[in-house]
């Protein structure tokens, strides 16, 4: 399908329909102002069978395993690539999996180019370099196909982190940002469709000293009521008001989730417990939602399998966006064009919009990119750094059941604390040791095998210093069947528990995204990434989540099975990728999925992209949107920041072009 | 055997006990003959008579049935159902009994109240049965159409999946016109829905259960049915004749897609598609039964054997299948690329079979019976009602797909792919609870 | 018996699930057909014949019809010919995952680890594992809002009863 360019011209381009650009694009299209959306991937299947095919058919059930490019089977199966991933190079949009993660030096594995860790580096050194922990989606809809559905406002002094705290940045305006914002964080919840329990809310900001009307304003209410809670939540909030973190007590409070509690246009939640990576029935929100409004419009077209390559600068103003368009992963580039408009968007997430601008260095003047004057194009780029804690409960809590996760302790987002060491969010999560130790499948083999992955059915010891073998009566590496094995994986799946911490990031100018001098198949440099854990105040908060996590386990009675890491790994192709020492202890740290910072907002166009409007310092007709606009990352899940952002960047461009 | 059906008599106006080949004695197990399957079987059987009687529940007439004897026993009901709905109505939508079932004319099911007639705004309680609701604003003054056609869509909130969104899109004819849905309940399930009060959202509230439509069934109350049709407008080039048409007001909603107006036109439309959802004793879940026009679409790997189809072009190389129009829809637009219509899973041999039986039957009631047009696509129902880890019933067969009311969604992936009650089971109300597979309640204000 | 009852027999034995689970009267899914089949091959033919003909053989001899019988069966031949432990152990797997397992010895400190390589989209739901903790698989589920507010089923349930 071509495109055809309206009488007059297009008024916004668009790259990546993703909720950040579906969002854009509906605010401007429904006003009657002509938009083009380039899409890389493709198009939003006529439904969810393919996707759900590719999932079910997946070895690896990661977040990414519905969705195309094909990222396992893709070619045959080696001993170094066991999963037959593909190599990034041979695909016209490839991207990052967390399947890559391990496999972070091995460029025909790892999308993501990254240098090896300093010959002779120290494991506990704050120069120790990793693999990012999170991956995204080049699809229709974008990234949000996979997330979790968690629809948290960021608090308040998140907004001024460094005029309360003294650490990292401020956004543009501190908390009058924060304020600008609460209209926007309402209209997102609508958007979005978020089903939440608006007391526990007004509850837990008076613990943060926020009113609900500084929250709020007026009439502030959730389309839908809260997801009701699962039996495991029920457990954790009994048992953990006995505890307190940094004298903060501790509760547990129902989510806020963008998953239908009451029918509408899509099903209400049956509780398909797959959420990440693909919800069967659309009872999660998804980008496509408002992909769908606008093209409804009728005033915006999208342009499929067209990934943007370079924009065009005529003075300082962008003048056009250059774009290649491919049919198959594999194939050859079938076209190239140049597409125009008064104004432009860029909504292709935190690691390929840096990379589009880098990539854009042929513009006299600006040898360094579009719209990098300040150089901070691809810098501080930021995770959720994420602890993760399981155990076994007590009594059966029936892990695997409801939405992967309906509660979580947000008690200890903000405090004193926070000028010591980072802050997290902790997330209780319903299925069991899926995440933690890739169950069920690890118990299954280890218990018809005789084998011993998950502590389970060996002479392990917890860090405590507690054995962990199920059942004493049976010996180590037992191979069971029959009634006995029907009767030992029931006891243990029934009681599996998980904590994870989504621990804050600082904003590290050396944490970056840049181009690589490898390409993809259509010729673009893939992202060479640099990405470390420098700060005392963030590893500080590894060891609080890992104190906190054994009190929690302590508390419900259960037993913890957290596993330490195996030895950090500094050198060569076997460098660990996401483990450190930190104070005689070791970590590994989980991407949470969240990608943030890399064009970040702020004050002063020496150190950030763009202002306050999410406009660019340097070229006055272009915006961005999405989580790379952040220049902190709280500790609150961003989507829903995202879609507040992404309203007020729409009702901006609206203002500019009148 | 562990199938949970028992023999019933079936209640019939002129009953016919089906007789099977000469091996099925009661006191042995009926076995096939060494040559013939149990299709065979039952195909040399005598149907039982053309009846406006609805049956209350499927008559189990094998003495160890397989799964395939049950399927047929469905799809035999499946059949009978279809005839009795669709029998000429008389007055006040009863059956008219003194004539048989061929000639196009109104059906009993035509006399049944719509959604919309159910679920008005403000919660406000419906006209009695028996007391039409008047056509939306836009269709006054519009003549006498027998049914107002409301949905062009499928149900956005029941089938949300499509091309370029992810929402079930339009199904549009060869002559570029949007196909148009109707669902309609029988007085049974409206009873018990305003008994209940479950027409408003504050009804539903207080009502404060999940829904029920279970019912004591007596041949003059079978139940609760609810029916969803889907028909397209009689262009130039098609052949009335082969179709059970109607005049109807057909109305676009504008609430059904953002951006389209209001409006409304008398026309003659064709039933190209017929589900019969009914609520027996032994199928909670109820029983499923979708029929089709004959001439609708190919199946897949078998030959494109009519000289044209109704949502399909023959030769068409550019033509991808089963793909939805791109966006915006506008149900008011004078012309749609039309959909190319493959249908994924064939009729099996079985059903087939049955199809030919029936429609030479109803031919033998009157020649040119419009009827005989139309085949019963599959029944799905439930092996195991009372399974208490599944309370969708562990349905069969798997997957079941209405070529026009299912177009996008026809394949067999778990979820994803249409199945009738695997669809249904996630039906709930505005209280957030469920509401008996049925997608109705939650339309309540 | 039929090498597919004796296959049912087996599996029974195995997995610990009761014929109402695995081979449904009314069999909407027929998985014990495609696991047969998928059985046989991985690990030959001829394998499965030997094991299914010791698995009659070893019937005969076993006496008392009590609802663990099969395992009885199973532990004897498990006992009489330990070379088809690890089939009969692959099998097993398949029931419980949908997939089939591959069992390599590294790392040596847990004796091992085991890769899986999913059958059909169907193997994958049609999984035992799920029926163990009494539940659903993940992105597959029958079960209606709020269900995870309340305990599930009695395990008893999920093992004589087909999904």
């Amino acid at each position: 399908m071509s495109i055809v360019t309206p009488t007059g011209g297009f008024d916004v381009v668009i790259v990546g329909s993703g909720i950040a650009g579906s969002i854009v694009a509906y605010q401007i299209g429904k006003t009657g102002k002509k938009v083009l959306i380039l899409e890389g991937g493709p198009p939003v299947p006529k439904s969810r069978e393919e996707y759900l095919q590719t999932f079910f058919t997946s070895n690896a059930k990661t977040p990414e395993s519905p969705y195309p490019p094909t990222i396992q089977g893709a070619v045959p199966a080696t001993d170094d690539n066991p999963l037959g991933q593909p190599n990034p190079s041979s695909l016209n949009t490839p991207r990052y999996t967390v399947l890559q993660i391990n496999a972070w030096q091995n460029p025909n594995v790892s999308y993501f180019v990254y240098d090896a860790p300093k010959q002779g580096i120290a494991p506990d050194s704050p120069e120790l370099t990793f693999a990012f922990g999170s991956s995204y989606e080049r699809v229709a809809g974008g990234t949000t196909w996979h997330w979790l559905g968690t629809s948290l406002n960021n608090l308040p002094n998140d907004f001024q982190l460094k005029t309360k705290y003294g650490q990292g940045v401020d956004w543009p305006g501190g908390v009058q940002f924060y304020q600008n914002l609460v209209p926007y964080y309402r209209k997102a919840t609508e958007v979005i469709g978020v089903s939440a329990d608006k007391q526990a809310m007004v509850d837990l900001y008076k613990t943060f000293d926020v009113e609900p009307s500084g929250v709020y304003g007026d009439n502030y209410g959730f389309p839908m009521p809260a997801i009701v809670e699962s039996m495991n939540d029920v457990l954790y909030a009994q048992k953990v008001t006995t505890l307190k973190i940094d004298n903060i007590p501790l509760f547990v409070t129902p989510t806020p989730q963008g998953r239908n509690s009451r029918p509408g246009n899509r099903r209400q939640c049956a509780g398909n417990t797959n959420c990440i990576p693909i919800c069967p029935i659309q009872a999660k929100y998804d980008g496509s939602v408002t992909l769908a409004q606008a093209l409804q419009t009728g005033n915006v077209q999208i342009q499929y399998k067209t990934v943007a390559s370079n924009i065009r600068l005529s003075g300082d103003r962008v003048s056009g966006i250059d774009y290649i368009t491919y049919d198959s992963q594999t194939g050859p580039p079938t076209g190239t064009g140049t597409v125009s408009a008064k104004l432009y968007v860029l909504a292709a997430h935190a690691i390929e919009t840096p990379k589009l601008l880098l990539m854009s260095k042929n513009n006299p003047g600006w040898k360094n990119g579009v719209a990098n004057s300040s150089g901070q194009v691809g810098r501080n780029l930021m995770d959720h750094v994420m602890y993760l804690a399981w155990g076994l409960a007590k009594d059966p809590i029936y892990a695997f059941r409801g939405p992967l996760s309906t509660s979580g302790i947000e008690a200890a987002r903000d405090g004193a604390f926070r000028s010591q060491r980072a802050a997290y969010r902790i997330e209780i999560g319903n299925e069991g040791w899926n995440w933690a130790t890739n169950d069920p499948n690890t118990t299954l083999s280890d218990f018809v095998f005789g084998q011993n992955n998950t502590q389970l059915n060996g002479d392990s010891l917890n860090q405590q210093n507690q054995p962990l073998r199920f059942d004493p009566t049976l010996p180590a590496f037992s191979k069971l069947f029959g009634t006995r094995l029907v009767n030992t994986l029931n006891a243990i799946y029934v009681r599996q528990l998980r904590l994870g911490y989504l621990i804050e990031q600082l904003p590290d100018p050396d944490n970056r995204v840049q181009l690589s001098s490898l390409r993809d198949h259509l010729g673009l440099p893939r992202p060479a990434v640099t990405y470390r854990i420098r700060e005392d105040y963030v590893r500080n908060a590894f060891v609080s989540a890992k104190q906190v996590s054994t009190q929690i386990f302590n508390a419900l009675g259960a037993k913890e099975y957290t596993q330490l890491p195996g030895p950090v790994q500094t050198s060569g192709d076997t460098a660990t990728a996401s483990l450190f020492e930190y104070k005689g202890d070791r970590f590994a740290f989980y991407g949470a999925g969240h990608i943030i910072g890399t064009y970040r907002m702020g004050s002063n166009p020496r150190d950030s992209v763009l202002n306050a409007r999410q406009q660019s310092w340097d070229h006055s007709n272009l915006y961005m949107v999405g989580s790379g606009v952040f220049p902190s990352t709280a500790t609150a899940n961003p989507t829903l920041t995202i879609a507040a952002l992404a309203l007020q960047a729409a009702d901006n461009i609206l203002h500019d072009l009148v | 055997m562990t199938y949970r059906y028992r023999r019933s008599l079936m209640l019939s106006a002129s009953a016919a006990l089906i007789a099977l080949g000469g091996c099925a004695d009661s006191g042995v197990k009926p076995e096939p003959h060494d040559k013939l399957t149990r299709a065979d079987i039952r195909s040399q059987a005598a149907l039982p008579s053309l009846s406006w009687q609805i049956p209350l529940d499927v008559d189990v007439t094998q003495g160890n049935p397989n799964l395939q004897d049950l399927q047929d026993d469905f799809d035999l009901l499946s059949w009978q159902t279809f005839v009795a709905v669709n029998w000429p109505a008389g007055t006040n939508g009863n059956p008219n009994t003194g004539t048989t079932i061929g000639a196009n004319l109104p059906t009993v099911w035509e006399s049944w109240k719509e959604s919309r007639e159910v679920f008005l705004p403000g919660g406000a309680a419906p006209p009695a049965w028996g007391t039409d609701s008047p056509p939306p604003e836009v269709c006054k003054g519009m003549g006498d159409g027998t049914l107002n056609l409301t949905q062009v869509g499928k149900t956005p909130n029941v089938l949300d999946e499509s091309a370029e969104p992810f929402e079930t899109g339009p199904l549009i004819d060869q002559n570029g016109q949007y196909v148009r849905f109707a669902i309609m309940m029988n007085q049974d399930m409206f009873d018990r829905i305003v008994s209940d009060q479950l027409y408003s959202k504050a009804g539903q509230a207080a009502f404060n259960k999940p829904a029920d439509f279970a019912q004591k069934q007596t041949p003059s109350n079978v139940g609760a049915i609810m029916i969803k049709s889907s028909w397209k407008v009689m262009g130039g080039n098609d052949d009335t004749s082969r179709f059970h048409t109607i005049k109807a007001l057909v109305y676009t909603n504008p609430g059904e897609h953002e951006g389209v107006s209001a409006s409304c036109k008398l026309q003659t439309m064709g039933l190209v598609g017929l589900h019969i959802v009914h609520k027996t004793k032994h199928a909670p879940q109820w029983v499923w039964s979708t029929f089709e026009h004959v001439d609708n679409a190919p199946s897949l790997g078998e030959p494109q054997s009519k000289p044209s189809y109704n949502f399909f072009k023959k030769n068409c190389t550019a033509c991808l299948a089963n793909e939805p129009p791109p966006r915006p829809w506008n149900p008011n637009a004078s012309y749609t690329q039309p959909t190319q219509v493959v249908r994924e899973i064939p009729l099996t041999d079985a059903t087939q079979k049955l199809n030919a039986q029936y429609q030479a039957l109803l031919r033998s009631a009157n020649a040119n019976s419009v009827w005989a047009n139309y085949e019963l696509i599959s029944t799905q129902w439930p092996t195991k009602a009372n399974n208490p880890i599944d309370p969708s019933g562990t349905p069969a067969p798997v997957f079941l797909a209405n070529a026009t009311l299912e177009t996008y969604i026809q394949g067999k992936t778990s979820q994803g792919s249409s199945s009738c009650m695997g669809c249904h089971n996630n039906a709930t109300m505005t209280n957030g609870m469920t509401s008996d597979f049925t997608y109705l309640l939650q339309r309540a204000q | 018996m039929t090498p597919m009852d004796t296959f049912i027999s087996l599996s029974i034995g195995l997995t610990g699930f009761k014929r109402g689970a695995l081979a449904p009267d009314d069999d909407t899914h027929d998985i014990k057909s495609l696991y047969l089949k998928t059985f046989a091959e991985r690990v030959t033919q001829a394998t499965v014949d030997d094991i299914l003909l010791w698995y009659r053989l070893i019937d005969k001899r076993v006496l008392g019809n009590t609802p663990d019988r099969e395992e009885r069966v199973v532990t004897v031949l498990f006992a009489d010919k330990p070379e088809y432990e690890l089939p009969c152990r692959k099998l097993l797997f398949l029931w419980y995952a949908g997939a089939w397992p591959t069992v390599v010895d590294t790392p040596a400190s847990t004796h091992g680890q085991t890769f899986s390589e999913v059958i059909s989209a169907e193997s994958y739901t049609q999984g035992l594992v799920w029926r163990v903790m009494q539940s659903h698989p993940m992105g597959s589920t029958t079960y209606n809002y709020g269900y995870w507010a309340n305990p599930p089923p009695p395990l008893s349930a999920y093992l004589e009863n087909p999904v």
